[in-house]
This record gives C-alpha cells, sequence and structure tokens, in this order.
C-alpha cells in the first residue's frame, strides 16, 4: 500500500508543470522606461524565452539594471544569442547569473562574478 | 506707421527646434520606428521695438497655429532617418496704409528631413551620447500670398548634441545651426543658431507596468539674423530666451507630452510682434 502511495505521488509530480527558469543578467545603459521596452522588444522574440512570464518574458528594474528572463522549460539558454539581443536594442550586457529558489541571482554562467 | 506696414511681417514659425521625435532616446533599438503628433501654439499681440514693448493702436497681431507630424526610424542605434511635417494656420493682422488689415493662411509647411548620428556610451547606470544631426528643410509650404507660410527656400541645418541619462536625471544640450537658402520672389530669411536645454527629473517609475513621470526644465536661447527687406514671411532678426516646465506621461509605447514656454527675454531688429508664450501638446508611440 505504501509503495502504491509513493508511486502515485511520484506519478503526480512528474505530470505537474515544471515551471520555467529564471536568469539574471545585469545591463549596463538600461535606465528608461523606452530602454526597457527596447530591451524587452528585442529578448522577447527568442525562441527559449517563456512569454507567459512577466512583461512577454522579460521583466527589466531601471533602478539596478538588472533585467530578469524566463526560459522555457524544455528549452536552453542561449547566451550568445541573448546578448545579441541586447547589444541590438541599444545596451551592453555584463553578466548572466541562475536564479535560486528564493528568486536570487545564485551562479554566474557568464561574466564576471 | 508706415515702418510698422512695412515690417510688421509677423515671423513664420520658425523650425529651429533640433529635438528628435518621440524624445531624444527612442526608439533606440534597430528597427524600430516611432510617430509624434504635436500641436504647438504661439504668438501675441505685443508690438516690440528692441526689447521694448511699444504702443499698438491698430491692435496689430499674430498667432500660429501649428501642428506636427513627426516620424523616426532607427537603422541601428547610432544611425536614425527623421522627418516632421507641419500643417500650419497662421493668423495676423498687419497694417496697410495705416488701416488694421487680417491676414490667413493654412496648409502644409516646410518639410524637415534630418539624419542623426550618435555615438552611445554605457556606464553601468548611465546612458550617454554624443549626436550630430544633419537636416535639410523642403519648400514644401506655400510662399504665395500676402501672408505666406514659407519663403520657398531650401535650408541646410546642423546640430551637436549631448544627452545623459540615470534612472533619475536627464540632460540635454543641443547647439545648432540653420543656414537659409534665397527663396522664391527674392524673399530670403536670416541664418540662425541656438542652444537647447533640457534638465530633467525622473520622480516615478513602475517596473511591472513600465509606466512613469518625467519632469524637466527647457531653456531654449537663439539668435535669428535680419531677413533681406523682400521678406514676407518673418518680421525681423531677434535674439529670444524661452523657458518653461515640460512633463511627460509614459506606459511602455505610450508618450504624453505636454510643454509651456514663456518668452524670458526678446530682442528684436525691427519693430516687430513679439513670438509671446508657446504651448505644445503632443501623443507619441513607438513601435
Amino acid at each position: 500500500m505504501f509503495r502504491k502511495i509513493v508511486a502515485a505521488l511520484i506519478a503526480v509530480l512528474l505530470s505537474a508543470p515544471v515551471f520555467a527558469s529564471d536568469f539574471v543578467i545585469n545591463v549596463h545603459g538600461v535606465v528608461c522606461s523606452f530602454c526597457a521596452q527596447g530591451l524587452t522588444k528585442k529578448v522577447s522574440k527568442l525562441p527559449f524565452i517563456d512569454q507567459s512570464k512577466y512583461t512577454k518574458g522579460v521583466k527589466v528594474e531601471i533602478e539596478s539594471q538588472r533585467v530578469t528572463i524566463a526560459v522555457k522549460a524544455d528549452q536552453e539558454l542561449d547566451i550568445e544569442a541573448l546578448f545579441k539581443a541586447i547589444e541590438s536594442g541599444g545596451y551592453e550586457p555584463v553578466d548572466v547569473w541562475s536564479v535560486n529558489a528564493a528568486g536570487e541571482p545564485d551562479e554566474v554562467l557568464q561574466g564576471q562574478p | 506707421m508706415k515702418i510698422i506696414t512695412a515690417f510688421c511681417c509677423l515671423m513664420f514659425a520658425s523650425i529651429a527646434v533640433a529635438h528628435q521625435p518621440v524624445m531624444d532616446m527612442a526608439p533606440r533599438w534597430s528597427d524600430g520606428f516611432g510617430l509624434q503628433l504635436r500641436h504647438q501654439r504661439f504668438g501675441s499681440d505685443t508690438l516690440l521695438l528692441s526689447d521694448n514693448e511699444i504702443d499698438n493702436p491698430l491692435g496689430l497681431e499674430r498667432y500660429v497655429d501649428t501642428t506636427w507630424l513627426e516620424g523616426v526610424y532607427t537603422f541601428d542605434r547610432s544611425v536614425r532617418a527623421t522627418i516632421k511635417i507641419p500643417f500650419i494656420d497662421q493668423q495676423r493682422v498687419t497694417s496697410i496704409n495705416t488701416v488694421a488689415t487680417p491676414q490667413q493662411n493654412t496648409g502644409l509647411g516646410d518639410i524637415v528631413v534630418a539624419l542623426p548620428l550618435k555615438r552611445y556610451s554605457n556606464q553601468g547606470a548611465s546612458t550617454q551620447n554624443w549626436g550630430l544631426t544633419p537636416s535639410v528643410r523642403i519648400p514644401t509650404g506655400t510662399s504665395s500670398g500676402d501672408f505666406p507660410n514659407s519663403d520657398g527656400s531650401w535650408d541646410l541645418g546642423l546640430s551637436l548634441s549631448y544627452s545623459s541619462e540615470t534612472p533619475t536625471f536627464y540632460q540635454l544640450y543641443d547647439l545648432y545651426y540653420w543656414n537659409q537658402g534665397s527663396g522664391e520672389r527674392g524673399m530670403q530669411s536670416g541664418n540662425s543658431w541656438g542652444l537647447d536645454v533640457n534638465i530633467g527629473l525622473h520622480p516615478w517609475h513602475d517596473n511591472d507596468t513600465n509606466s512613469g513621470i518625467f519632469t524637466m526644465w527647457d531653456i531654449s536661447v537663439y539668435h535669428e539674423d535680419p531677413p533681406n527687406a523682400l521678406n514676407l514671411t518673418t518680421a525681423s532678426g531677434a535674439e529670444r530666451v524661452q523657458t518653461g516646465p515640460v512633463l511627460v506621461y509614459y506606459r511602455n509605447s505610450l508618450m504624453l507630452r505636454a510643454e509651456f514656454k514663456f518668452l524670458a527675454h526678446e530682442d528684436v531688429d525691427r519693430i516687430s510682434a513679439s513670438r509671446g508664450n508657446e504651448i505644445s501638446l503632443g501623443i507619441g508611440y513607438a513601435f
């Protein structure tokens, strides 16, 4: 009986939606509304962005120049494409961080830690 | 009074302002474009000689309403193209043989096309740019009639600008020069140069809705050489200082802008109507 319950729980957990991963990018120069709009416009078009979160998958905090993106669960983050998109929006990406369970930047994936 | 008759051909709407449409910063992304519709009104019934107000027994006056359709396309952040299309409704009361005579003209004005070139530098919590903007004013306005809204000339402009912005502060300095060509019917307006300064604060911004308010203070200082005596559009050369507040509300791609400039100083070369205070209301959208 116990095994059946555990198996059922595991089945439920496996069938539950897996939430997309968030990543944080520090971007130089994103200090205004139109900056946020331009960056969002370019980054949200990337195929791995989960547009169901934030504003089309992108959240820009102009006070800290921190950009949070949501990546689809079944997709990998393409950092090169991400940096190109940010640059075509008019800004300079500095580094990319993975995010821990508390939503804080955890580990630097590219750039200076 | 003859002097007034001869020279109270009041000033054509100055198109010297070199600010880019949809604010200075947008759209900054490659393959972006924006549109702005802006209404501007200035004019007065104050008659000036040098910087002194003089009697105006005939009630001479001039008011100019201009609706601007402005567009910008950004190839990439360093190269843009802009166009400004004015629709002018101008009216005045001038003196002809000492009789106050109303005159009016409505229609398309001179279109301004420009190619802003910008060099950006992003440093952490600030972004700044230097800009060089060559402009051409195309004589699309009518140069016929008693009160034409164009002198019919091709004019060349050049501006050098610098702006920087942080999440809470904005500043813009724009030095410009317009060289006036020879127009039709012997008309030629005077060359002009000026300096625009915008100092702004960004008191509120909401990251979730990407909306907020900008407050700025604008100072415009400019000099205009006297026109030739045959000019029907421009009364005189002048030095002017205009200053006033600018309020901007934005939400994502939409921007609303209200601007008021009062005339802090005006010194005209010949008897002329004062430019008066100026109000401007605009709505812009970036795609």
